[in-house]
């Protein structure tokens, strides 16, 4: 999204503007949804968090620094609250995926899904830069909502091993996406 | 636990990042944070990459519901008293709600049975996390791929969890068109449902009766059985 169009979103949320969070959430609503299902795996409790994350995000307008840009204000509190909901669930499956389910189709335009398609590369390219120990934490943690000490027994090394692997793997990353934009 | 030392925080502020810190632990990250400015740059940095891992996700359409849910749930927000959502320094994430401790986890669960399934559709690694002994799930583990000059398709199921993970990398499709997904049963291919071109879907799914999975061309809403021969055919 424009700049420009980021800040008048914005701006619209902070004076409760009913069309601005409609705006907002009619470009973000298919990835925020996305990312709720990933973590969470299940359809009913994905759209909750989805529900959740959009009126938080209204509600922090007033702090939102545009500059981050909206879709990083939003995709932090999605994240935050699927995996708050996986724990509070207590990983214990008892919703699962719906086989039957449309799983990845529409919620973005055109313009959207070119964008994301790049970034997509981008971010694929990045993780391949990592070592397999260093990879492996970053998706069991991020997509898979395991916590530090989860890994660490998965893994078989000491919690510690495990956030310097995090810490790494993240500083490892940037340099990698800031190197695919120049 | 509100004491942490600035390097304490350097060690956690990447796990804190990916919301990986168990709650108490976070809680006091958080606290720190609020009142000690020399994180901010850091934590910058790594929510530049965790803010784009999502666009390795696609995107999934939400329900017309959802959009009415939420409109209604503002609508009464806006009419009630100034909404104020707790929390600490600007930066940070929304304060999570209070909320009871929990327990330790029962483990292996189907969460990590996902997370490691999805680790191995998602980078194509083949078998890390199943094939290692101690987490090897009794009855065995599929895994299927199917490679080619232009295409790439992982196939990956647990029967004890029936769960099925399936990463697909071919080309596009015009709109009209979609991929479906089969399950080749001794009654006849049954659905497992319609998927874009590069894509990592998981799902619960019984594929005890199937020989075999099988991939087709369809109208864009999927068909009720194949109208066109399957492009990729892998035995289970
Ligand atoms: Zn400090």
């Amino acid at each position: 999204m424009e700049e420009e169009q980021e800040q008048y979103l914005v701006d619209g949320l902070r004076r409760n503007d009913r069309a601005s969070l409609e705006g907002v959430y009619d470009a973000y609503r298919g990835a925020a949804h996305g990312l709720a299902l990933r973590v969470l795996g299940a359809a009913s409790e994905a759209e909750d968090v989805v529900q959740e994350s959009f009126l938080a995000l209204w509600r922090q307008a007033g702090r939102l620094d545009p500059a981050r840009g909206i879709r990083s204000y939003l995709f932090t509190i999605v994240h935050h609250k699927a995996v708050d909901r996986l724990r509070q669930r207590g990983r214990k499956g008892e919703t699962s995926l719906d086989p039957e389910m449309p799983i990845a189709s529409g919620g973005e335009g055109p313009e959207e899904a070119a964008t994301r398609a790049d970034d997509q590369e981008s971010v694929r390219a990045a993780l391949q830069t990592l070592p397999e120990d260093q990879r492996q934490t970053v998706l069991l943690t991020y997509f898979g909502g395991l916590t530090i000490n989860e890994v660490a027994t998965r893994m078989q090394v000491p919690a510690g091993t495990v956030k310097s692997r995090l810490r790494l793997a993240l500083g490892r990353m940037r340099r990698s996406l800031n190197e695919s934009e120049t | 636990m509100n004491d942490l030392t600035c390097q304490e925080i350097d060690e956690s502020l990447a796990a804190y990042a990916v919301d990986a810190l168990d709650r108490d632990e976070s809680v006091a990250v958080e606290h720190h944070l609020a009142e000690c400015r020399q994180h901010d740059a850091e934590l910058g940095d790594f929510r530049s990459v965790t803010d784009r891992l999502p666009a390795m996700l696609d995107s999934v359409e939400t329900s017309g519901r959802l959009r009415n849910s939420l409109l209604d749930a503002f609508d009464s927000a806006v009419g009630a008293p100034a909404p104020a959502e707790p929390m600490g320094a600007t930066p940070q994430p929304p304060q999570p709600p209070r909320q009871p401790k929990r327990g330790t986890f029962a483990m292996p669960s189907f969460g990590y049975a996902l997370a490691a399934a999805l680790l191995v559709v998602a980078v194509g690694l083949g078998a890390w996390g199943i094939s290692r002994g101690d987490d090897a799930p009794p009855g065995g583990v599929v895994v299927r791929t199917i490679e080619g000059s232009d295409h790439r398709v992982d196939f990956v199921y647990v029967p004890e969890r029936q769960l099925a993970l399936l990463s697909l990398e071919l080309p596009q499709l015009s709109a009209d068109r979609a991929y479906q997904v089969w399950q080749i049963t001794d009654g006849g291919p049954v659905s497992m449902g319609v998927m874009a071109a590069n894509t990592v879907t998981a799902m619960e799914i019984d594929l005890s009766d199937a020989s075999a999975i099988a991939i087709s061309i369809e109208p864009a809403g999927g068909s009720t059985s194949p109208t066109t021969t399957p492009i990729l055919v892998s035995e289970i």
